[in-house]
Order: C-alpha cells, then structure tokens, then sequence
C-alpha cells in the first residue's frame, strides 16, 4: 500500500531509510471556528494535571483549564473562549461563543532575555510541550539537562513523508522560530546551535538562514538527505552532530539529553517564542491534512478541533470505508472521528483500508530489511525472536533501540508486519519487567517479614528464660513495715559507696600531682 | 630423573593451587536454589504446601517437590522451571489450584471491625492498620495470595483483578 503511494528508492549517505517524494504547498490555511472543542488533558507524556474548571463555566481564550506544580503534568488551556458543557475523565467539552473584543496580544519586549528558572516556568504554564509528535514537556527537557557544554539541536525535518506542516511553519515564520531559539540558547547557556535542514526543503532552509542574519543568530545549519526516517530524534542527531560528540560518553549514552544535547522541533521552537515574548499558551498548531487523493494541506487549527470539524470543511470527500489517521502514513495510528486535535497532531490523513494489502508469507532472510533499519538492527533475527518471544535473544538484538519506523515493513519481500511484531513484543518485555519488579518487592518485603518474626519469637524465648528462673525469689509484695527501713538500709549503702568512691578519686588526683 | 622430579614438582603445585581454589572459590550451594526462587512469582501464597517460595524453591533444588505446585505461576512458570531444570513440560497439579488472572486483595472499609487478624496473615505486610481502627491493603504491594481472606471473621475482602484496579497509570 505505502510502496504504491510513492516511489521510494534506498538512500545510499545514511545507513537504512527510505526516499520518498512528496511535495505540498507551503502556505498554512485556516479553518472556520468549530461550534465545540474537546480538549484532552492528556496531550503529553505523563499524567494530566489537575482540573481547575467545572462544568458551566465561561472562559476565555487561552485560559488554562488544568494546573499542576509538576513538570510532568502540563496544563491544558481553552484555545476558544466558550462555556464549558461537560466535563469526561479526560477531557473537557467546550461550546465556543463568538468572541467580541479580538484582543491581539501585542509583544511584551523584543530584544527580551529570561533566566532558565523563567523561561521553565513560562514553558510549562504555557503548556509547550514537543510538537513533532512525541509530546515530552518541554519545560521538563530543559530542567533535565545538566551538561556544561550543551548543544541545541533543532528539528527541522518532517518525521513522516506525507508531514509538511514543519515545511509550512519554517517559510512563513522563520523569525519567529528564530527568536525562539535564541530565547533557548540565552536562557540555558547553549553555545552551538545545529539546525537540521532536509535537502528537499530549500526555500525553508533559505528563509531560516535568512532569518539568523537577520536576528544576529549563529546557528550550523546542516542539510540532510530527505530520508525517512530522518525526523527520529536519534536519526537525526546521528546526520548532524559530530561523531565524537556523540559518541565520547562511557558507558554509551542512549539518550540525547545525556549527551548534553537538547533537541526541540521547529514548531516547538516557535510556541516557545509565542509563549516567552506573546505569553500565547499552545493553544493551536500546524497539521497537514492528507486528503483520500494524497494531496496535503497545511491548516492552523485550534487544540481540540474535533476531527470531523476538519474533515467537513476540508471537503476530503471521505467515507464510512475510510481509515482516518493521525501521525502520518508510516507510523500513524487509527483515530475516531469523534477524536480532536492534541498537541502532538501533526497530521489528519484520510486513505482507504489496506484490503489488497498480500497476506504475510515466510522470512526468506534476504536481509533487506538490515539494509534499511536506520537503527542498525536486523529485523529478521528479530522477528524470529518476537515469534517464539526468546526474552535474552531480543535484548542481545536490542529491540529497545527499534524506533518502530516501519521501513523493514515496506522493504519486506513477503510482506511480514515486522514493526507490529516488534511492538507487541516490546510491550510483553515491559510487562514483564514489571511483573519481575513487582516480585522483587515481594520477595523483599516476605524476607524482612521472616526475619522480623524469627527475630521476635527469639525474643521472647530469651525473655522467658531469663525470667523463669527469678520469678519464684523476687517476693511479689514487701511487708509495708519492712518497706521503711530496707530504703534507708539501701540509701545508707549508696551513700557510703559514693563518700569511698569520692575519697579514692581525691586520692587518686593526689597521687597524680 | 631431573625429569621425573620436575613433572612431580609440577603436579604438586597444581594439585596445591587446585586444591585451594576448590576451597575458596566454592561453588554457591544455594545457587540453584536461588536460581528456582528467582523464576518464582513470589506471591507467597504457599499454594504449593510450603510457606512461602523460597521454601517451595529449596524443595525444589533437593527433588522433594514437583516443579508443577506453583498455580500463580502457570503453565508458563511450569515451563521456565522444566527448562532451567532440564525436565520435561508437565501441566499444572490442579490439586493445588488453578492458574487465575493476577488480583489484588480490597478490603470493604466499611465492614472492617479492625481484629487484625489479616494483617497477621499477610506474607508480605500490605496490610496496614491497628486493632479496632479500620484496615486497607496498600495495593502496590499486594500479591493476591488469598491468606488474608479465610481469617477475616465478617469476609470483607475482596479479590479483584488487577487490570480493573489500574486506573491510567502512566
């Protein structure tokens, strides 16, 4: 189905990935205001803060609906002004009225710097969380990077073939991108600025390198070869930074930001800026739409547009038998028309059901798909593995480094759902990593528990010996008569024992002197 | 004859540091055990006739028990012992339960008259309270081995599976 989208051909810079060709428009449309929004409050890694709204209330727009003091828990904000109508577990309906007064924010300051403790806290009341489709909080990225020497890496390159909105936002806003990674740099004390450029992409390129000298930026900018998955954080840091930079760490470091390295989307970059200089919450964002012929529009939309709200206005001509997307066609997920945009939206795509899609057949270990994992990983000995679920073999082939691409699926001569495959075998490894550590717990826990109770009948055994033997002696009560002169008798003794004793210590300091 | 003193030299000096490494580098005895105990569950619910699973584990290691007594473990962890042990796969005892889907123990709060009497029970100490004050299982530590249910004097505990008690844990 993806191969008779488009012509791919294998990509000979960059180990694996796929060359795609697709082209878009770059200019961003807009929609008629929706009659209702749902906004969910779980548009980013990590639970959903706290409800601050109830259900009957007006608000305005960009009001935060959620609050919460943990970085991980980003607000959500009303991106109309309307009256809430209800509110579900994890998301809240707003009918949106008619806005009178368009109260334009204007710029608080231009040439505007902020300390990192600001702009953290500015981030993640705005809500920003990255837009490239992975929702990690940003204010979190940035609270986490701990390196001296750090690098910016900026994202510029679409993470799916039929994704244009970076493209989009690029050549109509490259100043303010611009700015927002200046705001970055300044706060955080970033001294290299790496802008990943796809080389299918030059007029963005063009505008972006206009804009830094324009704003007085230095920034690298690196042209790529438009290869998917070029968009992957990791794919993406391996093509523009260099090697020793990235490789210097010991043990090897997996993550960026253990590398010292902050990597932002382009679209991030520019909430961040509309946030810091507008104080704009993200509450709307660039997707592309793919309609059932393949064409791709780019449309600013409010968070919690519903679907169907766009679909309708779009006119993507779209059935029952139609299969809506998000996430673009590689590694999209199904979605509801009932669904709405989130902050990680990039893309609406409409297609048919994959019907004709050829039944799966035997692995006939041609290794092509080693050839185009971009990962370096071979998916056929994976794939083996994830069939009989060899937990020891898939960690040695290191399934945790497979970024679900979905390029060996395409190459596949016999059509195996590979990527499916390593998913559902990923999802097994956690599982049962928890349950392992759940039973260490237990284990613990029962242990502590045995020792604690040997430890007290041990007690008790000694306690019963030791009093055995003096219970009949000690006489249970003393005649009262006796009771007077026994104390003194004992008062008497104490005393003389304490006159010796002060008299041998005299005698003693004596001698010593 | 040099040679013959050289080889003999040779094997007692060998003989001497093999013998030494024999008593130093000593095989861990409860190896083994460790290794059963660690494809256990440790759910602790002594299903399997002993009191808890390194009990069930060690008898195990010596051959006095079966590697199919272990019903929270399932066929699965049936499987894994065989395969440790180089036995062959045997279904699981049904005489000392079946396999079930993992639950946790809920106390009905308000029924608890506060005896105590499962916390006593409880093998692995999720249960928290103090004699006539209401009881509640801290659900993390839960295992589900049902020994808190037969001491409760007015049954309020409840074993509910533990996919219905998550609730969005991220």
């Amino acid at each position: 189905m993806i191969s008779q989208l488009f012509n791919y051909k294998k990509n000979a810079t960059l180990h694996g990935g796929l060359r795609f060709t697709k082209a878009a428009s770059p200019s961003i449309e807009t929609l008629p205001t929706p009659d209702a929004l749902n906004i969910s409050l779980e548009q980013h890694r990590g639970a959903p803060a706290k409800l601050i709204v109830k259900k009957g209330d007006s608000v305005t727009k960009g009001q935060p609906l959620t609050f919460s003091e943990d970085l991980n828990q980003v607000p959500v904000h009303a991106s109309e002004a309307g009256i809430i109508s209800s509110i579900n577990q994890n998301c809240i309906s707003i009918t949106t009225q008619t806005q009178t007064d368009q109260r334009q924010a204007e710029p608080k300051q231009t040439g505007v710097t902020i300390s990192r403790e600001q702009l953290i806290k500015t981030l993640h009341q705005c809500g920003i969380v990255g837009m490239g489709g992975a929702g990690f909080p940003a204010a979190k990225k940035i609270a986490a990077l701990t390196n001296k020497d750090n690098l910016l890496l900026v994202n510029a390159a679409e993470c799916d073939p039929i994704i244009h909105c970076d493209d989009a936002l690029m050549q109509n806003h490259a100043n303010e991108i611009v700015l927002g990674i200046a705001l970055i740099t300044s706060a955080c004390d970033i001294g290299t600025i790496v802008i990943g450029v796809e080389d299918n992409k030059p007029e963005s390129q063009r505008a972006i390198r206009a804009a830094l000298t324009q704003q007085n930026v230095k920034a690298k900018i690196t042209t790529m070869p438009s290869v998917y998955p070029s968009g992957a954080e990791t794919i993406l840091a391996q093509l523009c930074i260099d090697h020793n930079r990235l490789n210097n760490s010991f043990p090897p470091a997996r993550r960026l930001s253990e590398k010292g390295i902050l990597s932002f989307n382009v679209a991030t970059c520019f909430a961040i800026y509309q946030a810091v200089i507008h104080g704009t919450p993200l509450i709307s964002r660039i997707t592309s739409i793919v309609d059932v012929q393949g064409n791709i529009r780019n449309f600013r939309v409010p968070i919690g547009t519903p679907i169907a709200h766009i679909l309708k206005h779009t006119k993507s001509n779209h059935t029952l038998q139609h299969q809506v997307t998000t996430g673009g066609h590689m590694m999209g997920t199904q979605i509801n028309l009932d669904d709405a945009i989130i902050k990680t939206s990039n893309c609406i795509a409409v297609r048919l059901p994959d019907s004709t899609a050829p039944a799966a057949r035997a692995c006939i270990r041609c290794g092509a798909c080693a050839d185009v994992c971009p990962e370096h990983l071979l998916p056929q000995q994976l794939h083996m593995h994830a069939t009989h679920f060899n937990e020891l073999s898939l960690h040695q082939y290191e399934i945790s480094n497979c970024i679900e691409c979905g390029c060996c699926d395409v190459v596949c001569p016999s059509h195996i759902p590979l990527t499916e495959s390593f998913q559902t075998a990923k999802q097994q490894l956690i599982e049962n990593q928890d349950a392992k550590n759940l039973a260490d717990i237990a284990k613990i826990r029962f242990e502590k528990r045995q020792y604690r109770l040997a430890n007290k009948t041990e007690l008790r055994t000694r306690k019963a010996a030791i009093k055995k033997p003096t219970m009949p002696d000690t006489p249970l009560t003393i005649i009262s008569s006796d009771q007077g002169q026994k104390k003194k008798q004992l008062i008497e003794a104490a005393l003389k024992r304490k006159e010796a004793k002060r008299k041998s210590t005299l005698q003693n300091s004596d001698n010593n002197k | 004859m040099i040679g013959i003193f050289i080889i003999t030299a040779l094997a007692l000096i060998t003989g001497g540091v093999l013998g030494y490494a024999s008593t130093w580098f000593k095989d861990d005895e409860d190896s083994l055990v460790n290794q059963i105990d660690r494809l256990l569950p440790q759910t602790q619910c002594a299903q399997c006739g002993y009191p808890g699973c390194r009990p069930y584990a060690q008898a195990v290691a010596v051959g006095d028990a079966e590697i199919n007594q272990c019903p929270p473990g399932g066929e699965s962890g049936v499987a894994a012992l065989a395969n440790l042990l180089g036995k062959t796969v045997i279904p699981l005892n049904e005489e000392f339960g079946i396999e079930k889907p993992i639950a946790i123990a809920v106390i009905r709060e308000d029924e608890c008259i506060g005896c105590t009497l499962c916390i006593k029970a409880c093998p692995v100490d999720a249960i928290v309270g103090a004699a006539k004050l209401m009881h509640t299982v801290i659900t993390d530590h839960c295992t589900g081995c049902e020994l808190c249910v037969p001491p409760c004097p007015v049954d309020c505990i409840d074993l509910i599976p533990k996919a219905a008690t998550q609730v969005g844990a991220a």
